[in-house]
């Protein structure tokens, strides 16, 4: 499939489902543990207060016998110190061993070595502060005992800092690297298998032959949908075209028979005859028959250019007026000969979005056909002029018309009318209906002048 | 007329050469620029569609080459933009096969008199019906009568007569014949070039322009 075979190119479908999914999985960590780290900082403050404040006056109790004797005094600190670290020396998230300052009136008996020797303030007491120490930073709590004039503080580590620490992220990062395998892998599993429809249709796709155009079978999936529904669309328009091809291509087959069938008869006279005058005459005929040959060819050949999809035909900002004058004195010489006068009636110039070519076609076809119709001493008027906002080309000739019964009639390719005598391909009109398409332009019949002839208007603007 | 003739096929040749025309026969690319370089053609007739390169590409490499030769082109590519490219590419005229022997004829003397500003017996004199009009004397003769015409009137028939048979329009013959002046002026030297050498001469399409018949 070619779209396999360029995946490194281009971009995956499947990559960018799983991505988003990464994506979204990552922000409810980082999300998760943010709010981890705020609920630990609440906490951490909570139990901090509670320890402390029940260590400070477990301390002061303990003390009251010992009012006056320093010494015993800093001996029982020093051994709730060491119990502390006993008990509570393994890091814990939630429990650290606390230190102990003593003060005796304001003499001070016993300070950790760790802390600041600051003797706390009024503010102090009985609540909880952060000491200024460097570091992770430290609770302190204040209790005084009014008996004994003891004043204790007692401070512990608070462990938030290591909480927040690049030693704690293995913490954060576990239940994600954990939890990505168990989740990512059903993800790959479950995108893998939910696309497998539209691959599905690439396959079916793929697999078809040029010839077949019938239209995919309708999908199961609603997403789907659209998809299948735009490729029949563009099934059906193929297929039409290419039946349109196939006729154009029967046709214009069998156009060329009549041709080629006058060409062999004379070629046929030619050899067979002896008299200097019946050679002449089945030259003479191979001459027309060829002309006429040639001139089919080259109407073939405008019809299936003037046919191109004019969808995708691009106007450019062209002189219409120049362009007919331009098409006339290309046709005039010919319509002098055969004694048929033609004049333009138009303004200097008039620049409008045309199709160069077609609008050439269309030109070009119009007026040969009013200067082959037209007898001896006729008349061919071409007109451009604005009616009611829009521009108007009009050719008019003084041949014998087109009854209005068959006016649509003509426009079909190979039609002739009945009982004409000019020699002519039966294409003219269908190459201009389509020419006028082209730019936009719409062909309507009507009588000539005084009910004579026939009168051509082509309205541009008009939707075709 | 001294052709070279740059084509696949044979016939054409023959054709050529049976109508009265010195013809060399060239098939490939190569080889058509050594017989154009050793000079002495009065045009080319090329084909696009050659076996060993791009004719286009050929064409401009010979335009470049000879800007005065004449050239003639004859392709099976007939749209538009196949001419106008030719058109831009150096070509002098261009032929839509198939096509007459007499219209190739045709258009070849009218190549060569356009590129030399003779006629194809290689004098400066164009005839139309009874009226000769000499480029070098600066004479316009009606049968044995001369006809004393104003320079312009000269300029303008000059014009006419040496594109006869085709509509020339009014844009063109006033480009041509009076740069200086426009609006009415046209009309006015024409409707006394037309007093001065009769009816029947100069045919008016009207709303386009002009053509002298032959």
């Amino acid at each position: 499939m070619i779209a396999r075979a360029r995946d490194g190119a281009q971009r995956s479908l499947f990559r960018r489902l799983m991505l988003g999914f990464m994506g979204v999985m990552l922000l409810i960590w980082v999300g998760v543990v943010a709010w981890t780290l705020h609920e630990l900082k609440a906490d951490q403050a909570r139990f901090a207060q509670m320890q402390l404040q029940t260590a400070a006056r477990q301390v002061l109790v303990a003390l009251r016998p010992l009012q006056g004797q320093p010494e015993r005094m800093r001996a029982v600190a020093i051994e709730l110190e060491q119990l502390q670290r006993e008990l509570h020396g393994g890091m814990s998230v939630l429990l650290s061993p606390y230190q102990i300052q003593l003060w005796q009136g304001r003499q001070l008996v016993h300070a950790s070595s760790r802390l600041p020797l600051a003797e706390p303030s009024s503010t102090d007491f009985d609540r909880l502060s952060r000491l200024p120490v460097d570091g992770p930073g430290w609770y302190g709590w204040v209790a005084a005992d009014s008996d004994s004039g003891v004043v204790v503080r007692v401070a512990q580590e608070t462990l938030f800092g290591f909480a927040m620490g690049w030693t704690s992220l293995g913490f954060y990062l576990l239940p994600l690297l954990v939890s990505f395998p168990f989740l990512l892998l059903p993800a790959w599993f479950v995108v893998r298998r939910g696309l497998r429809p539209l691959l599905a249709v690439g396959d079916e796709i793929e697999q078809r032959s040029a010839a077949d155009l019938s239209p995919l079978a309708p999908s199961a999936y609603r997403e789907l949908s659209p998809l299948i529904a735009s490729v029949n669309r563009l099934m059906a328009r193929l297929t039409e075209r290419l039946a349109r091809e196939q006729e154009f291509l029967q046709d214009a087959a069998h156009e060329l028979k009549t041709p080629l069938a006058i060409i062999q008869a004379h070629a046929e006279a030619l050899l067979g005859v002896q008299t200097p005058q019946r050679r002449q005459q089945a030259g003479e005929g191979l001459v027309q028959g060829l002309v006429r040959a040639t001139h089919t060819v080259h109407q073939l050949m405008a019809l299936a250019r003037s046919g191109a999809d004019h969808g995708s035909v691009v106007l450019h900002d062209t002189d219409l007026a120049q362009l007919v004058r331009e098409r006339i004195g290309l046709a005039a010489p010919l319509a002098l000969q055969r004694g048929v006068e033609i004049e333009l009636d138009a303004p200097e110039t008039w620049p409008m979005p045309l199709h160069r070519e077609s609008a050439a076609a269309l030109a070009d076809n119009l007026i040969d056909n009013a200067v082959k119709f037209s007898p001896a001493g006729g008349r061919v008027a071409v007109a451009l002029r604005c009616v009611d906002g829009a521009v108007q080309l009009s050719v008019r000739d003084t041949g014998p018309g087109i009854p209005p019964a068959l006016r649509a009639k003509v426009f079909e390719r190979f039609y002739r009318l009945p009982g004409q005598d000019q020699a002519g391909s039966g294409l003219g009109l269908a190459i201009a209906a389509r020419a006028a398409a082209c730019n936009h332009a719409r062909i309507r019949l009507a009588d000539g002048p005084g009910g004579r002839g026939l009168h051509v208007l082509v309205d541009f603007g008009a939707s075709p | 007329m001294k052709l070279c003739l740059v084509e696949d096929d044979l016939e054409l040749g023959r054709a050529l050469h049976d109508a009265g025309h010195e013809t060399i026969w060239v098939r490939r690319c190569a080889d058509a620029l050594y017989q154009v370089q050793d000079g002495g053609f009065d045009a080319a007739l090329l084909d696009l569609g050659l076996p060993d390169g791009d004719g286009m590409d050929l064409l401009r490499r010979l335009r470049r080459l000879h800007p005065a030769l004449p050239i003639l082109v004859i392709t099976a590519r007939d749209s538009l933009e196949d001419r106008l490219s030719g058109l831009d590419s150096g070509a002098d005229d261009f032929l839509v096969k198939p096509f007459a022997t007499r219209e190739l004829i045709a258009r070849l003397r009218a190549v060569v008199r356009r590129a030399t500003g003779c006629n194809e017996q290689g004098e400066p004199v164009w005839r139309a019906k009874d009226l000769v009009l000499d480029d070098r004397r600066m004479t316009v003769m009606r049968g044995e009568q001369p006809l004393a015409l104003s320079r312009t009137e000269f300029t303008l028939l000059h014009e006419l007569m040496r594109h006869a048979d085709r509509v020339l329009t009014r844009r063109e013959l006033e480009a041509r014949a009076l740069p200086q002046s426009e609006g009415p002026a046209l009309d006015v030297h024409m409707s006394n070039l037309r007093r001065k050498i009769g009816d029947g001469y100069i045919r008016t399409v009207r709303g386009v322009g002009f053509v002298v018949e032959r």
